[in-house]
């Protein structure tokens, strides 16, 4: 149901072939998500899913998480899905710490309801569009995830596949929650070079950045806030995490 | 919670969500009791879901409610409100040693819960599947949306009519196998009678008990209700009315809407405390003929 060149069949296939990188056998996997474009994500996968309802995904799979420890849980959706309603469950899933992938589909619209402003609509957009709240500031959604603890937080681009490919292997690998927002175009109510605009803006995080150390993690999220440039790479893997982003490594912290 | 009751409609799954009524609107008086969410237990949802509604007598009633509830969620994959209250909540009673009740549930569902999906060669397994053999193998497809009876998603409006109609043909069903979830307490040839529910139980207990003119109906199930029985009942009666602990008297205009109830007259009040057999003395003065 995507539209011709929506970012949507990139994410699907990054994450289909993640799911192969890890031998995730289909019948020991379950895609949840809540309404929306990126929602029906769970309708082209091989798997046990569950299209539920708007903004409660994450309690669903941590229900299901809870209930089938063996098997691989993800969850997908869209920004409107998960940082408007469903906004204030992703704490608690992150305090929880249950063991899921959270992939937030994030097209800064409401492209399935026609094209409303979302929580990370850009003022310029919302004022070109004559959308309402044109001087609300998007919300920035690393900073948020990373800010409430999580231990895993990357950011990646719907049309880098193997970035994408990369990011999804290693959250989904990752044994507690993890969260990857992925950017994309709304090819339909954003404006068209919408898309490319995003990935001009995406910055590699340095080869030397230690996703282990938070403060940096913040950094790079809290830069958002003052310039352009969209970081995009693993920003945390906390000390619970056996290995990082780059290298298969038992953790120096103390007490692990 | 209503937007979950109106998934599990949606979705087909069982659940059983257990309410105990307190003074609202909203925490109103969050310790005292009421019966104030009966139109929201059996009216409330979004668009056109309905979930069995029962109600619960006392402490030991609620162990054979809560069995009933799961048996009628699990029978017919659907979600289903048991209605409490903190009166019962809030207190304890002696009971007999639990024994295990009747067999586990069988489905009598049109469908699964969830539909199976295509497997890999393309064939749907749902089409080689009889109705109720729920599949337990990925992969496996539940939709909050609308979905086809083989659960992927749809928009189709004929499909949407066909689904309503499968959904509530449920209710249909439960209606039919729960007709005699009612309690008549006193003498059944006694010509006064009062219609009530849930926790007045224990009030017309005593009630009838020191005043032999008076029988009770109390219906276990309040949606679907068992109307068939409470017509035959009060058929017998002199004189009826509905008794019930809401400012609004929701039950009494639930009964409304089955029955002719001109000449059964409401006698109600706002939650807070539970009824008294002095102020229930009072009541029926006022309103008896």
């Amino acid at each position: 149901m995507w539209c011709n060149g929506c970012g949507d069949y990139g994410v699907l296939k990054g994450l289909t072939q993640a799911l192969s990188d890890l031998e995730v056998a289909p019948d020991r996997l379950a895609v949840i998500s809540g309404i929306g474009c990126s929602s029906r994500l769970p309708g082209y996968t091989r798997s046990y899913a569950f299209n539920s309802i708007h903004g409660r995904a994450l309690p669903i799979a941590s229900g299901l998480k809870y209930a089938r420890p063996d098997l691989t849980v993800l969850v997908v959706g869209g920004d409107g899905d998960g940082f408007s309603i469903g906004l204030g469950h992703i704490p608690h899933a992150v305090r929880r710490d249950v063991p899921i992938m959270y992939a937030v589909l994030d097209n800064g619209i409401y492209g399935l309801t026609k094209g409303q402003a979302s929580p990370t609509s850009e003022p310029d957009f919302k004022r070109d569009r004559g959308l309402a709240g044109p001087d609300e500031r998007p919300l920035n959604p690393v900073l948020l995830v990373l800010a409430s603890g999580a231990g895993f937080v990357a950011r990646t681009h719907a049309g880098n596949l193997p970035h994408l490919r990369s990011m999804f292997r290693e959250a989904i690998a990752y044994p507690g929650f993890s969260f990857v927002h992925v950017l994309a175009g709304c090819v339909t109510y954003q404006k068209p070079a919408y898309a490319e605009e995003i990935y001009q803006r995406c910055v590699m995080l340095p080869p030397d950045y230690d996703p282990k150390d938070f403060d940096r993690a913040m950094d790079a999220a809290r830069g958002q806030l003052r310039a352009r440039d969209l970081r995009i790479g693993a920003r945390r893997a906390s000390a619970r995490c056996r290995w990082s982003r780059y290298e298969m490594a038992e953790s120096s912290f103390p007490g692990e | 919670m209503t937007e979950m009751l109106g998934l599990a409609s949606m979705a087909e799954l069982p659940a059983v969500v257990v309410d105990c009524q307190r003074a609202g609107p909203a925490t109103g008086m969050p310790s005292r009791t009421e019966q104030s969410d009966l139109d929201h237990a059996i009216f409330g949802g979004t668009a056109t879901s309905r979930a069995p509604v029962l109600g619960v007598f006392d402490v030991v009633h609620a162990r054979e409610a809560m069995h009933k509830a799961f048996h009628v969620a699990e029978t017919w994959q659907l979600p289903v409100i048991v209605l409490s209250d903190a009166y019962i909540a809030q207190r304890r009673q002696i009971r007999d040693a639990v024994v295990s009740l009747a067999e586990p549930p069988r489905r009598q569902c049109g469908r699964p819960a969830t539909a199976p999906r295509a497997s890999s060669s393309g064939s749907s397994t749902a089409s080689r599947r009889s109705a109720c053999q729920a599949p337990r193998v990925a992969p496996h497809l539940a939709a909050g949306i609308e979905h086809t009876p083989e659960g992927f998603p749809t928009a189709d409006t004929a499909l949407h009519e066909q689904m309503n109609a499968k959904r509530f043909h449920k209710l249909d069903a439960v209606a039919q196998a729960t007709a005699d979830w009612y309690r008549v307490l006193g003498d059944t040839r006694a010509p006064l009678g009062i219609i009530a529910w849930g926790s007045q139980h224990g009030l017309l207990r005593e009630w009838v008990r020191d005043h032999p003119a008076y029988t009770a109906f109390l219906p276990e199930i309040l949606h679907p209700f068992p109307i068939a029985a409470l017509r035959a009942w009060l058929a017998e009666r002199q004189w009826a009315c509905v008794l019930e602990l809401s400012f609004q008297g929701q039950f009494h205009r639930y009964l409304g809407g089955m029955l002719d109830l001109a000449q059964v007259p409401s006698i109600k009040r706002s939650g807070g405390v539970p009824l008294g057999r002095l102020e229930l003395e009072r009541m029926l003065v006022e309103v008896k003929p």
